[in-house]
């Protein structure tokens, strides 16, 4: 499991490295957690696991009365945010 | 007065769209009890990278096993990933009934593409030629699905940044599962339905009629909604567009589809007529595909089906992270399975799901269906 996981980190570091926007694994977890949190309806516990099962880590801030979820991964890639819009379209990352 | 008779109307729709399936234990609906608790068990175990969120079987229209794990419930969504490219049949297969499209248009007829010579049937069957690698067996994560759905670049405009890609091969003439191909799909979608339509469209003529409640679509920074990943629904409803495929497209008398269209579905790609390269570096392009759902038939030069003891007309909705939609026309059975897997070997991931379809199918054979 450690070792999955530590190549799974090198390989996720190594993409951002490579990719020209350097802010996805941001974004994959602010859109997630926001999709896991306000449109499935999980609890943060919930959607932190949820989330660390993809073995991509960051720090996430989750504001409730906004409905928005903002996450710097750790490969210390730009923040990004996503936002939820209603319960038909789920959650939008913002541009 | 007003507000109560609202409140009515909205108890008694809640119901409806509620009602209960009928139920049968495993042994009324034709499965062995000792066997059909072994699946369970075996489908339902959490493992390291194996985590099953949800688990139903449906067999004969009658709802047999119904499970939630990991905290989730009845009512809730779950996400589909790839598992949504079945909602995108079954709305071409709409639009083609409404006279909106036909599989044969071109591309270009509905979206302002640079692939001229791409037809909606070639993307379909993922055989558009466009360049793309859906699982790179080189690098895992610098697969196209992550920067079509995580990078800033894609998610103002993703048929955009698929479409910008070149031709890697002329079309028709190489199978490769693309989610750009699907994402195209929903980029002609938009196009064939008129804009004030678009917004509902799907809802109205495929979500609602099928009583699927929950289904949620993210869009992209266009508007786009990006079914070919970023749909969601509850695992019950997920288990009601199996069914439309067991009634060939007919709802409450309805006819939603061609007559032809599930045939046309379970139909292999055209492009798999000759084997598949053992060095493809697309590591989904090996098995045999239909039209947006994955086929238990042999593709040219293989030894045997997939799952060798499913029958040959089953019809696989997959999704990342383990999602199942599992479709027997002829047994009438329908097993959804949603989860939060993290394995990474494509190997283990199909085992994985060869086990629990084996499972339920050899329950099914000892039960003396």
């Amino acid at each position: 499991m450690n070792l999955t996981r530590a190549l799974f980190v090198v390989l996720a570091l190594s993409l951002t490295a490579c990719s020209v926007d350097k802010s996805s694994m941001s974004i994959f977890l602010a859109k997630e957690t926001c999709s896991c949190k306000f449109l499935v309806g999980r609890s943060t516990k919930d959607c932190k696991k949820d989330a660390s099962l993809t073995l991509l880590f960051g720090d996430l801030t989750i504001d409730e009365e906004n409905k928005s979820v903002t996450a710097t991964a750790e490969d210390k890639s730009n923040p990004a945010t996503a936002r939820f819009v209603s319960e038909k379209f789920g959650c939008e990352v913002v541009l | 007065m007003l507000k109560t008779i609202c409140l009515i109307i909205t108890l008694v729709f809640a119901n409806l769209a509620q009602a209960d399936w009928p139920r049968r234990t495993p042994a009324q609906a034709g499965f062995e009890p000792r066997t059909f608790n072994s699946f369970v068990r075996k489908a339902s175990a959490q493992h390291l990278t194996f985590k099953t969120d949800s688990l139903l079987v449906i067999k004969d229209g009658h709802l047999v096993f119904e499970g939630y794990y990991n905290n989730y419930h009845q009512d809730q969504r779950h996400a589909l990933f790839s598992l949504g490219k079945t909602m995108i049949n079954a709305l071409y297969g709409i639009m083609e009934h409404q006279g909106l499209v036909h599989r044969d248009d071109l591309l270009s007829q509905y979206y302002p593409t640079g692939h001229s010579s791409v037809t909606l049937r070639h993307l379909l069957n993922m055989s558009s030629g466009i360049d793309w690698i859906e699982e790179d067996s080189k690098d895992l994560l610098a697969s196209d699905p992550w920067f079509a759905f995580y990078s800033r670049e894609s998610y103002r405009d993703m048929p955009a940044w698929v479409d910008a890609r070149g031709q890697a091969h002329s079309a028709n003439t190489k199978f490769n599962y693309s989610s750009g191909d699907s994402g195209l799909l929903v980029a002609a979608m938009r196009g064939a339905v008129a804009e004030s339509d678009y917004a509902n469209f799907a809802w109205k003529n495929l979500f609602r009629p099928l009583g699927m409640n929950t289904v949620a679509i993210e869009k992209d920074g266009s508007g786009f909604q990006a079914l070919h990943g970023s749909g969601f629904a509850s695992t019950r409803d997920i288990a009601r567009l199996g069914l439309l495929y067991l009634s060939h497209g007919v709802v409450e008398g309805r006819q939603l589809w061609p007559a032809d269209w599930v045939n046309f579905t379970a139909t292999r790609a055209p492009a798999q007529s000759t084997p598949a390269d053992p060095n493809d570096r697309n590591l989904q392009n090996n098995q045999a595909y239909g039209a947006q759902i994955w086929l238990n038939i042999k593709r040219a030069g293989d030894k045997a089906r997939p799952y060798p003891e499913l029958p040959s007309n089953a019809l696989l909705g997959l999704g990342s992270r383990g999602q199942i939609l599992m479709i027997l026309p002829t047994e009438k059975l329908i097993m959804v399975r949603t989860a939060t897997d993290s394995e990474l070997s494509v190997t283990n991931r199909k085992d994985y799901r060869h086990g629990i379809f084996k499972a339920l199918y050899y329950s099914l054979k000892r039960g003396g269906s």
